[in-house]
């Protein structure tokens, strides 16, 4: 059986020598993907799973000596004995590769048909042929209607086309196998769907082999015929995807299924985390929708940002956005990346200013310049993305949570309930904040921000930095205090499946304007106008 | 189409339009800038005590320094303007002959100390980058730590001493090879410097671990996608070189005994030679604000992203 797999792992181990000894990444895989089927490793960041892909092409970071054992063989070929130079000739020729960070991963300096022309030279194709190839390849991952696409530089691509051409460029030398890590991870949602069309679509046409990494269990099983489950360098589990999907046999499994919002149940329901699996507890009962008054109204609100420098254009980033937040409600926000969405937010809280229309918090009127005042404030707070850069390194919890009540004058609280309403233990107020995990210290974020008692919390991209057991988490949180607070809550984000999980109504935001509006019902029902709109020109 | 290339010229327009501005602040500047220096050329003939008082004032007169510094100012600008610096106060002669003849060597020497400028601190790290051999990495350590520690003018009068006269393999005066080496390894050095840590922080960018899935050879990522993204930041830093490279010729020729622009200007600034120091001021001005706006046409050429 093993002697026919095209990837072949046995106890693969890989370490990364530190200056204090080796640290293990990956300890002990096995796994066997066979030609033209697709494998998908699954798990959350620090899994290892990306060590192991890169482990495979030989393609380490920089800098970083890894130490790796084990077996690691590709169509008999010992991988780990190769020396670099017969790796080289099966990079690119027999294996190719696909990156997460598709605007990071190609040239910035080369047009796109140039870059592809190189991969496909090197993987020996004629000087008259590989020109043949570009355009061949390029119509093969649906580029071919974009004009003048091989003269074009990475940064005049959006992201979906950049991927699209990291795709052809991984297929220039006619791979057996193609490695996928996290491919879809910095998309938007439709067009990571499309993405995922395309691969499926290209393995089953060139039928290759596919090894496809990622954290969303949703994403890989719309994609793969087996699925391997890695946690902290080794297997949890190992299945085909309906065996995963349908009959999880360990607890992490469990809890990464239904933790995932979209597979995870209905709308507005409260998510199942690791934690609640292991104690047996279930979540609580779905978020009820008591829409209150309205806490926040916007009208024609248009945001220009000046141009840098002599002569240069200013920027319109919104245009007549007009929208109102009750209280008790969550408004989703979904839009690709530069849509405007989170200069919204930033506009609503004055952080930019604006330069007409209006801002009425609980009937008062705010300056569009951004100028507000303290009760203002108080009443509108932000949670940003990057919780560890919102926090100051060099205070302790506690120290950062009691900040905005000094700030503002008030009398200044008790820690312990602050840190319970978001479901964090007391001790941590005496912790800094490098000494916390992602999720907690979101968590930490929003309790600051709930620290002056707001009507509306806006929260930018709160989870997207975040595993989705740690998302779930935080999303049980913000349900939590929603109902107990009769808070509105701003939800941006890119991720459409999380906004329409967690949110009543959704309004979609395309080059600054609003492009439609709906409640999540109507959304999912009548299928979203914008997913038809083909991101292609 | 027609947008797009009213994307690429505004910008470059803008930047010719700054150096213009910066050229015509260097015009200004360079005329009243010797003029701080306390003392004029009839002063300083003075104290050699050749002259009267009477034959002072007269000389004055006659230079055109007994009016105010505006109207000398309004005077000499109208001449530039046309195109005509002026004569020497000290020979009389045209500034123009005098640029001319003094240029010759000290162009020489700028451009071959920038040449083996440029081939070492581009070479020696491209050589550490393809190999990642200590000993490459250590070439360019020493060279960049040289350029910190080693002054010009002390190794100059160094190697005058000991190749000139212990050794007598070069000429004491005359010699154009042995400072151009010098100058040559103190703009290398800091070339070196920004250009390695540059090429290492590329190495670890995405698009290098792509090159390197192509199966692309070494040198082949080095030369075609490390080092065009390093130089990007690196040929900012061209015309701060060339000034460099050009105020270090001036102290090297008066160490080496060279007739050129810097010993021109040495004896035009103790002598209170107006005109020729603000002519050369100008010139080495011009020279370091084209040289700046060729690096920036060169940044916008090399990287697709800025100005569009």
């Amino acid at each position: 059986m093993t002697s026919t797999a095209l990837l072949h792992l046995r106890d693969l181990t890989v370490s990364i020598r530190t200056s204090g000894g080796a640290t293990p990444v990956v300890r002990g895989i096995s796994l066997d993907l066979f030609a033209g089927r697709t494998l998908a490793i699954v798990g959350e960041s620090g899994s290892g799973k990306t060590m192991t892909a890169m482990s495979i092409l030989g393609l380490g970071p920089p800098g970083t000596p890894l130490i790796v054992g084990g077996e690691a063989r590709f169509d008999g070929y010992d991988l780990l004995a190769m020396p670099e130079r017969e790796m080289r000739a099966l990079r690119g020729r027999r294996i190719g590769a696909v990156f997460q960070d598709p605007a990071g991963s190609m040239n910035p300096l080369m047009p796109v048909g140039e870059q592809i022309r190189e991969a496909a030279r090197a993987a020996g194709a004629e000087r008259a042929v590989a020109s043949a190839k570009v355009v061949a390849l390029l119509d093969e991952v649906g580029l071919a209607q974009v004009p003048e696409i091989a003269g074009r530089y990475p940064h005049e691509l959006s992201g979906g086309q950049q991927q699209r051409c990291m795709i052809a460029l991984a297929l220039a030398g006619d791979p057996d196998l193609l490695v996928a890590d996290e491919p879809t991870t910095a998309l938007d949602s439709d067009v990571a769907d499309q993405i995922i069309a395309l691969l499926a679509d290209l393995r089953a046409r060139r039928g290759m082999a596919l090894l496809f990494i990622s954290h969303d269990l949703a994403v890989v099983s719309r994609l793969a015929q087996d699925i391997v489950v890695m946690r902290d360098g080794q297997v949890v589990e190992f299945g085909s995807t309906g065996q995963i999907l349908q009959n999880p046999q360990q607890d992490y499994t469990k809890a990464l299924i239904a933790c995932t919002p979209g597979t995870g149940g209905p709308p507005r329901a409260r998510l199942m985390t690791l934690d609640m699996i292991r104690s047996g507890t279930v979540p609580g009962p779905r978020r009820p929708t008591t829409p209150g008054d309205t806490v926040v109204s916007v009208r024609d609100l248009m945001v220009k940002y000046p141009g840098r420098g002599l002569l240069r254009l200013g920027h319109l980033a919104l245009q007549g956005v007009s929208l109102e937040l009750r209280a008790g409600s969550s408004l989703g926000l979904v839009g690709a990346s530069g849509s405007g969405k989170s200069t919204l937010g930033r506009a609503l809280v004055g952080l930019v200013a604006a330069q007409s229309g209006e801002i009425h918090i609980n009937g008062l009127e705010l300056a569009a310049s951004g100028r507000r005042t303290a009760s203002d404030r108080r009443n509108m707070q932000y949670v940003f993305q990057d919780a560890s850069g919102a926090l100051n390194p060099r205070r302790t919890i506690g120290q950062s949570l009691l900040e905005p009540q000094r700030i503002h004058g008030l009398p200044v609280g008790a820690l312990e309930p602050m840190l319970a309403e978001v479901g964090l233990p007391a001790d941590i107020a005496r912790r800094f904040p490098a000494e916390l995990s992602g999720g907690q210290l979101q968590r930490v974020t929003i309790a600051r921000a709930l620290a002056l008692e707001p009507d509306c919390l806006i929260c930018d991209e709160i989870t997207s930095a975040l595993d989705v057991s740690s998302q779930a988490q935080v999303l049980n949180v913000l349900s939590d205090l929603q109902e107990r607070r009769n808070l509105a809550i701003l939800f941006i984000s890119h991720d459409r499946a999380l906004v329409e999980h967690f949110c009543d109504r959704v309004l979609v935001m395309k080059g600054g304007h609003l492009a439609e509006e709906g409640t999540v019902m109507d959304t999912i029902n009548a299928s979203p106008k914008s997913a038809k709109v083909h991101e292609t020109v | 189409m027609n947008d797009r290339l009213v994307q690429t010229l505004v910008p470059i327009g803008a930047d010719i339009f700054r150096s213009l501005m910066i050229a015509a602040g260097i015009i200004v500047f360079s005329f009243f800038l010797i003029r701080m220096i306390p003392g004029d050329i009839v002063d300083v003939m003075g104290i050699e005590g050749t002259l009267t008082y009477g034959q002072q004032d007269a000389m004055r007169e006659s230079l055109g320094l007994d009016v105010g510094w505006w109207q000398q100012f309004t005077a000499w600008l109208g001449m530039v303007a046309g195109g005509d610096f002026g004569a020497s106060l000290r020979y009389g002669t045209p500034i123009l002959d005098l640029l001319r003849v003094a240029m010759a060597p000290t162009l020489i020497l700028g451009a071959s100390a920038l040449a083996i400028g440029l081939t070492l601190g581009i070479g020696l790290p491209v050589l550490a980058c393809v190999f990642q051999k200590p000993l490459f990495v250590g070439l360019v350590q020493f060279i960049t730590l040289w350029s910190i520690v080693v002054p010009t003018f002390s190794i100059g009068i160094l190697s005058v001493i000991v190749f000139a006269v212990w050794l007598g393999w070069i000429p004491a005066i005359g010699n154009i090879m042995v400072p151009a080496i010098i100058l040559g390894m103190d703009t290398a050095g800091t070339l070196a410097k920004m250009l390695h840590e540059d090429m290492v922080d590329t190495e670890r960018a995405a698009f290098v671990r792509t090159a390197r899935a192509k199966g692309l050879s070494r040198w082949r990522i080095v030369l075609r996608h490390i080092l065009p993204n390093a130089l990007t930041v690196v040929v900012a830093l061209f015309g701060i070189l060339l000034a460099g490279a050009l105020t270090g010729a001036i102290t090297m020729e008066v160490v080496f005994g060279l007739p050129g622009l810097g010993t021109l200007t040495l004896q035009a600034i103790q002598g209170r030679d107006y005109p020729v120091v603000q002519a050369v001021v100008i010139w080495l001005g011009l020279t370091v604000v084209i040289a700046n706006l060729i690096s920036d046409l060169v940044q916008r050429a090399l990287d697709p992203r800025i100005g569009r």
